[in-house]
């Protein structure tokens, strides 16, 4: 089906300073408008939150393809006056550790984010719209990916299962994340990461991100319903290259999605979207 | 006419003593009832308890939903086993100064709540439901006791981007019955909470004044012939007593059975982190 638009929401696996799986779907789908609403550090309270504005202002249709890559089910966003903050993980977040503390609690977690999940699968049902989604790390077994893992308390297992039995046909609809499908559940599996300055400490560190030839694998291992020609498979693999090569900036020194072919409508040009 | 009846909210839903949930209720008697109303329950905990109802129960074109929608300005944590519902955040003991001036903005609030407001609406129109929205405050009141409306630029935006999904939203208690002041109408009812705080007027609606509030808001879902007689009854009794108290028996329409069983799987709810459960049990009226 040709869509007419594309809308991306994420987090820095969707939008990033260099190719990602969206900007390969984008390329995929050349005549749609493509919107990349997605924004590094978001959760999933700022993913309902925009998909839910991004409707009223764009009012989805038949006609669109929307992809949803849902992060960590930890994190939490708040809208404060400099705008969203992000409560990422145990080293990047703009919290206060007894906020987390005192706040963090795995099973409220898995509430408001299946809460959210459904909330925007029965919204796209509803419009007829084609959607899909995407996971970063595992939306159920969470606690076993240890750079998402934020919490000081003891977790109840036997209460995140019944939260979990409860969502068991939302789970079920979100496709396998990068962490099972390309990192094998194993953040060290994969050595040769992108050189990245990173933009608090200003050192250059291994970027864990996914490189471009790993956001092609990740579409093409969970996704097959997205065809993706060879001469697009080809672009990737030249911004790899770029990526791979070169240290790269967290202003997007790179800027190469698909070796120039997508244009991408971001979060900054849409204001009326928060 | 409905085979279930199922009501959202906050302590407006449920209370210790009868609401428009339970007026409602009464004049469906052949819908089984479900109140899913928490004390101090803010938005989100409300679009959760939805969505986990929706999971376990199945909602059809026969089930009647009704959702009283509260102030923004509420933060809902399920900690340690419990939703803590504290109510408004500007009057909550679980969060201090420091927490609301580091984390608290009302862009915040309405962004997360108008999102929770779209997504009800959304879904209960696609189950094909018969559903209304009631609300306690104007969504734009956004401290309870304050009259102060939204004045932000960005705040007003967002009321300019929903507009049609709060155009959904009834009028509130606080604008219809209260005229925007929770103490302009007398006599209260005292109520004692679990804490042994006196609350010597109660600002929560008699059982009168929900009924006042269905019939002005609600005149398209038809009530029972004797509702006025029964509730005035019950209004009787809630202002002539004056020690009500959550500890108690809750006054409530005719002989209520308090059936035991959880309605949804995680359970538990608290007060303020005050250890009092409540507001979780199947209801039947007759």
């Amino acid at each position: 089906m040709a869509y007419k638009r594309f809308f991306a929401f994420g987090c820095s696996f969707t939008r990033y300073t260099w190719t990602t799986w969206a900007d390969i779907v984008a390329a995929a789908n050349p005549d749609a408008e493509y919107y990349n609403l997605g924004e590094p550090g978001s959760g999933c309270n700022i993913m309902l939150s925009r998909i839910m504005q991004a409707d009223q202002v764009y009012n989805f249709n038949e006609e669109d393809l929307v992809i949803v890559q849902w992060s960590g089910i930890n994190r939490e966003s708040r809208f404060l006056k400099e705008g969203w903050k992000h409560m990422v993980n145990s080293v990047h977040h703009a919290f206060a550790k007894t906020f987390i503390k005192m706040f963090s609690d795995p099973t409220h977690s898995c509430l408001t984010a299946y809460a959210a999940m459904k909330s925007v699968m029965t919204l796209l049902d509803s419009k007829h719209v084609t959607h899909y989604h995407l996971s970063m790390i595992p939306i159920v077994d969470f606690e076993s990916t240890k750079d998402e893992h934020v919490h000081f308390k003891p977790v109840d297992g036997s209460e995140l299962d019944v939260v979990k039995e409860t969502y068991k046909s939302i789970i079920e609809r979100v496709r396998p994340s990068y962490f099972e499908k390309i990192w094998n559940s194993d953040w060290e599996s994969r050595p040769n990461r992108p050189d990245m300055k990173h933009h608090i400490f200003s050192t250059i560190r291994k970027d864990s991100h996914p490189t471009p030839e790993e956001h092609l694998m990740y579409i093409r291992a969970v996704l097959p319903e997205v065809e993706i020609s060879t001469e697009i498979q080809d672009n990737v693999m030249i911004d790899n290259k770029k990526v791979l090569s070169q240290v790269n900036l967290p202003d997007g020194s790179v800027k190469c999605f698909v070796n120039n072919t997508v244009k991408r409508i971001v979060i900054e040009d849409v204001p009326s979207v928060y | 006419m409905y085979k279930r009846f199922f009501a959202f909210g906050c302590s407006f839903t449920m209370y210790h003593w009868v609401t428009w949930a339970d007026i409602v209720a009464y004049s469906y008697p052949d819908a089984k009832y479900f109140n899913f109303g928490v004390n101090g329950g803010g938005n989100q905990q409300i679009l959760s308890r939805i969505m986990e109802a929706d999971q376990l129960y199945k909602f059809t074109k026969d089930d009647l939903i009704i959702v009283q929608w509260t102030n923004v300005a509420r933060e809902d944590r399920y900690l340690d086993g419990h939703w803590a519902t504290g109510g408004n955040v500007y009057s909550n003991s679980l969060f201090d100064e420091q927490f609301i001036k580091k984390y608290c903005n009302n862009t915040h609030f309405l962004l997360r709540d108008l999102a929770a407001i779209k997504s009800v609406n959304a879904f209960l129109k696609g189950i094909g439901c018969t559903y209304f929205n009631l609300s306690m405050v104007d969504i734009n009141t956004i401290n309870q006791y304050e009259n102060t409306k939204v004045k932000d630029i960005e705040q007003t935006n967002l009321f300019e981007t929903y507009k049609d999904v709060l155009g959904c939203i009834k009028p509130s208690f606080h604008s219809t019955l209260f005229n925007c002041d929770w103490w302009s109408r007398t006599p209260r009812p005292t109520t004692i909470y679990s804490t042994g705080v006196v609350c010597e007027k109660d600002p929560h609606p008699t059982p009168a004044e929900h009924l006042e509030y269905l019939k002005t808001v609600l005149p398209e879902l038809p009530l029972a012939q004797d509702i006025e007689s029964v509730i005035s009854k019950v209004n009787e009794t809630v202002l002539s007593t004056n020690n009500l108290s959550s500890l108690q028996v809750p006054v409530r329409l005719g002989n209520i059975k308090r059936p035991s069983g959880a309605m949804l799987k995680i359970k538990d709810f608290c007060y303020g982190l005050s250890g009092i459960s409540g507001a979780e049990q199947i209801y039947d009226i007759h």
